[in-house]
């Protein structure tokens, strides 16, 4: 695993751990358990300041082998990706409306799943084709 | 010159330069540039089109 790619890593993992723990200690707040969710708060913090520590490092070393983080190629690879997003991204939401229209899984859609299955989708695939052109597109 | 060196010198990340020399990335004509300059050598001494 790189560098960078560990960066990432730490910085959703953290995120993740410090969103869950802050929503975790609201309940026990708002129930006047002010001790165990203060308690909840010192592990988010804690969890925060580590993550920096290691951030800061990591950033560092990233910086060191090769900033920047996005470069001619990546906002090539950014564009492509976009524009098979948007062009498969069409015809997948024509697929989601006909489907609901049609198919006996689809009845239980309601419009705005649609909208919200179609973002989705979009951004699957801006994501998988990002990869696929960085590891065998020629661009 | 590594790759990392190279890589700064040009203002881009280093896979961009692993791509570049794999032939597998098309670069702009400022990116040639740069990298034809950082390697004291001509564009068109350093890529074949």
């Amino acid at each position: 695993m790189n560098d960078k790619i560990r960066l990432f890593f730490i910085i959703i993992f953290t995120a993740l751990l410090i969103f869950g723990l802050a929503l975790w200690a609201w309940s026990p707040w708002r129930a006047g358990e002010y001790v165990w969710a203060s308690l909840i708060w010192v592990i988010a913090l804690t969890a925060a300041a580590a993550a920096f520590i290691i951030l800061k490092r990591l950033a560092v070393s990233v910086y060191q082998k090769g900033w920047p983080l996005k470069d001619e190629r990546s906002k090539k690879l950014e564009v492509y990706a976009g524009a098979w997003a948007f062009f498969i991204g069409i015809y997948w939401l024509l697929f989601l409306a006909y489907a609901v229209e049609n198919f006996s899984w689809g009845a239980s859609f309601l419009p705005r799943h649609v909208a919200e299955a179609g973002i989705i989708g979009q951004a699957l695939i801006f994501g998988l084709a990002y990869w696929y052109l960085s590891k065998w597109g020629k661009i | 010159m590594t790759q990392e060196e190279l890589a700064r010198e040009a203002g881009v990340r280093r896979e961009t330069i692993v791509f570049l020399e794999q032939g597998k990335y098309n670069p702009s004509l400022m990116l040639a540039h740069n990298v034809a300059r950082a390697l004291k050598t001509t564009v068109d001494e350093l890529f074949e089109f």
